[in-house]
């Protein structure tokens, strides 16, 4: 426990700091997932590659919007829009993890005609949804005389699920590839994948880094994104080594229904850039269309304290120690891993165990999802000495390969709790360990009278107040010439610099260039002005007055610093005199 | 003759305030007695009624009361009220360590995260809310005062030093006046906690059977917009109201 508040304190101490650095600028800790519920525009052609002469469709769909409708759909020189379908509507109620979730989605099938041969690009389609502008994709399309080529390309989905259910994860696992024979000449690989990014209703997962070392080669996909595939090298297809590349993609299905993929292309070939155009010879093979049935968790057998995990899971737990003194935390790391939608599924809370009523669970200090394992580290402490084992944590999930829901539980993990040295019989008949019991009542009047809250008025007018005032008074001081001038700066430093001359000057001539100095930098002149000056005469003509004791002593040190420098020994006179006679001009107003 | 009369009237207010002081102190002690002797029944009604009386308390005693209150709902096993009373007298008497540790206590043993989770945010959210508001306000003043220092050297020497004081100052003025902002900024008028052991449902009308707006959860702090006997209503969204029966709020304002 004493751990405890010594790592919080650390941690209170670093976020103090941070806090301070970091000021009003708060790091947001929303992050950038969409949220459930939001609108989804998606727009599919049903293949990206079309012989010239044939209809090209292309279905828009809104998923979660009450009102939608398309505004604009843009003209694309060479691609005549046929027809426009009128909206299909399709709504849907599930239950996802007891909460009732209805769906609906509105769909339009657009027909073109592409007039010529070549590439389209067709921009964003402009709809209105719930009162908001929202747009498609950019598609792209192919439009080509003849397509031809098979026989020396290939591609193929080799994991491709019939079923699965809401909320499973799914991979589509797609070789691609050529005739090994044209290795040499093939330059240009383009996959056409109208279902790429566009799959309604599907949420896209991690699908896993290719290995280290395995070769991999960038992919252009849809003519615009580059993605990144393994190379797999040689291998034999149709009893003809091909060179084969594999992509792979996860998704986790968010509902009920059939996921349709459009018909997807491989075009191959050469591309020779000229300077104003380019050549192109390529050849296409293609996989047909399919679909994908994604259903309904089953509400037969569905136990309340299902989490929503769908998939294949599987579990391991460990403990930070297993010999403890009573009242000191333990921490019980559970890793869960599998085929399983593991980012999605709610944990189970031990607090609402039974099974861990004889621990203390203060939450989770650490809860991590590491791409193919989900880490969270509860923090607990046994109540009792009893305490044997850190008993099994259970997950209920659903299994898609038995289409039943079933628990996932950790092994049970031994320890020993020790009793702490020392424990009177009191703190062992009470219900509450060492260290948790509350803190006594207060027995002594609290007798501090309240303190008077300010009002807001006071306050704003001294926020406002204060930069006035300084404006008035930074405007009068300045009316009298700037405090920063130079020459100001000098008459202020005036007195410090004389008594710091007259501590280095060893005869009446280095004393009178001191004062000399002093009385030029309170006059704001050059220290030659005052050799010989009639001051009485200097005064009359400047208007100025100084005391005449001031005056009288300043003519005075003037004639005894002279006859010593000329006619004497040019001995120093007292620092004193000359320091008093300087603070008695700057009084006098010199 | 003047003087006497002066005197006299001292005296006088003297006798006044210890009168007045000295029932309430014998109270207290009986209320202490018989918590000590296990009778917290006795001891919240005594605390209670304290609290209740026509002449106010100053905060730092009502925030002792709340907090011996509180004690007595987490004896009798009652957390989640003991979570009222003991933000109730943090409301009143913010760095008080008894408080925080019995409060984070009650909160464990109702179920609740912990008020203060340690994170940064938490920690910044501590650190705003560390002054009553009369201290935040004086503070907030106070913090001025370098920047009135600044600004008046500036007016009088110019200079990049005394700008840049100023700076500083405008800086130190800001971080003291943060508090006082905060409570401007997230003002609660009259919060209420939920203190059902369950999540209760906020209703359109007070009917059992209106229209279920949301649910409310336990350790929930809302703001008090209405209260009839035996529901009270709670702001939503600052437009719309629910209501949610009496029994299951507890006010915060003591």
């Amino acid at each position: 426990m004493s751990q405890n508040r010594t790592m919080k304190h650390s941690i209170r101490l670093f976020a103090l700091a941070v806090a301070c650095l970091v000021g009003f600028a708060w790091p947001s800790s929303a992050g950038a997932a969409p949220q459930r519920g939001e609108p989804k525009v998606t727009a599919q052609l049903a293949t990206g590659v079309v012989k010239f002469g044939g209809d090209l469709r292309c279905v828009v769909q809104v998923e979660d919007a009450k009102h939608a409708r398309i505004v604009d759909i843009p003209e694309v020189e060479g691609l005549r829009l046929e027809r426009t379908s009128s909206p299909s509507i399709n709504s849907a109620t599930s239950v996802v993890n007891g909460r009732i979730r209805s769906r609906r989605t509105v769909s339009w099938v657009l027909t073109f005609r592409p007039e010529r041969q070549g590439e389209f690009l067709i921009p964003p389609m402009m709809l209105e949804v719930d009162g908001k502008t929202a747009f498609t994709r950019e598609l792209t399309l192919s439009v080509v005389e003849d397509l031809t080529g098979e026989e020396f390309g290939y591609l193929e989905f080799l994991e491709r699920p019939e079923r699965v259910y809401e909320g499973q994860p799914f991979t589509l696992r797609l070789h691609l590839g050529w005739d090994r024979k044209l290795d040499a000449r093939v330059n240009y690989a383009n996959l056409i994948l109208p279902w790429w990014n566009e799959l309604p209703g599907t949420l896209e997962v991690d699908s896993g880094a290719p290995g280290v070392g395995a070769p991999t080669v960038d992919l252009q996909v849809n003519n615009r994104m580059r993605v990144r595939a393994i190379d797999l090298g040689e291998m034999e297809v149709r009893d003809t080594p091909f060179r084969v590349l594999e992509l792979r993609r996860s998704y986790v299905a968010t509902r009920s229904g059939r996921l349709e993929f459009p018909q997807s292309w491989l075009e191959f070939g050469q591309v020779r850039n000229r300077v104003f155009s380019q050549q192109k010879e390529t050849y296409h093979v293609g996989v047909p269309a399919f679909s994908l049935e994604v259903r309904t968790l089953p509400e037969a057998g569905r136990p309340p304290e299902f989490s929503g995990g769908v998939g294949r899971f599987e579990v391991q737990a460990d403990v930070n120690r297993r010999d403890l003194d009573l009242g000191e935390s333990l921490k019980l790391t559970v890793d869960w891993t599998g085929e399983a939608n593991l980012e999605f599924f709610e944990l189970p809370n031990p607090g609402r165990l039974e099974a861990f009523d004889e621990f203390r669970v203060y939450g989770t200090t650490n809860e991590r999802f590491y791409g193919d394992r989900r880490r969270v580290v509860y923090d607990m402490a046994p109540k009792d000495a009893d305490v044997f084992e850190v008993p099994s944590l259970p997950l209920v999930v659903f299994d898609p390969e038995s289409e039943r829901y079933e628990t996932v539980v950790t092994d049970p993990i031994p320890i020993r709790v020790r009793a702490l040295e020392g424990t009177t019989e009191l703190d062992a008949e009470g219900e509450e360990g060492a260290g948790y019991a509350p803190r006594d009542i207060q027995t002594r009047p609290e007798t501090a009278a309240d303190g008077s809250e300010l009002g807001t008025g006071v306050l704003v007018s001294g926020w406002l107040g204060l930069p006035l005032l300084w404006l008035v008074g930074r405007g009068l001081v300045r009316r009298r010439g700037d405090p920063d001038a130079p020459a100001a700066r000098r008459r202020r430093a005036a007195r410090r610099r004389l008594a710091r001359d007259l501590r280095g000057a060893r005869s009446a001539g280095e004393q009178a260039s001191a004062l000399y100095a002093f009385l030029a930098a309170r006059s704001e002149e050059e220290p030659e002005a005052w050799e010989g000056r009639n001051v009485r005469a200097w005064l009359r003509e400047r208007e100025r007055e100084l005391p005449e004791e001031s005056l009288a002593e300043l003519l005075a040190v003037e004639e005894e610093l002279d006859r010593r420098r000329w006619a004497g020994d040019d001995a120093a006179l007292e620092d004193s005199r000359l320091v008093a006679l300087g603070d008695a001009l700057t009084r006098g107003g010199l | 003759m003047h003087k006497i009369g002066l005197l006299l009237t001292a005296c006088l207010f003297l006798l006044a305030s210890t009168s007045l002081a000295a029932p309430q102190e014998a109270v207290d002690r009986a209320a202490v007695d018989a918590y000590r002797a296990g009778d917290l029944a006795t001891a919240a009604a005594t605390w209670r009624e304290l609290l209740e009386r026509e002449e106010p308390l100053p905060a730092a005693e009502r925030a002792r009361l709340c907090y011996d209150l509180g004690n007595c709902a987490l004896r009798e096993e009652r957390p989640l009220e003991a979570v009222g009373w003991f933000t109730a007298s943090l409301r009143l008497r913010p760095r008080d360590a008894d408080t925080w540790a019995n409060l984070e206590l009650a909160r464990l043993e109702a179920g609740l995260p912990a008020a203060d989770q340690g994170d940064l945010r938490a920690t910044w959210n501590r650190l705003l809310s560390a002054l009553t508001p009369a201290e935040s306000s004086w503070l907030a003043l106070l913090s001025l005062l370098p920047l009135a220092a600044a600004l008046a050297f500036e007016a009088l020497r110019g200079g990049r030093a005394a700008r840049w004081l100023s700076l500083v100052g405008a800086g130190v003025a800001l971080i003291g006046a943060l508090p006082w902002l905060s409570q401007r900024i997230d003002p609660r008028f009259d919060p209420v906690i939920v203190i059902a052991e369950e999540a209760v449902a906020l209703r359109a009308e007070p009917r059992p059977d209106a229209e279920r707006l949301l649910d409310a959860q336990p350790g929930d702090v809302l703001e008090r917009a209405d209260a009839l006997p035996r529901w009270t209503a709670v702001e939503l969204d600052g437009e719309r109201t629910g209501w949610l029966p009496r029994e299951a709020t507890f006010g915060l304002n003591r």
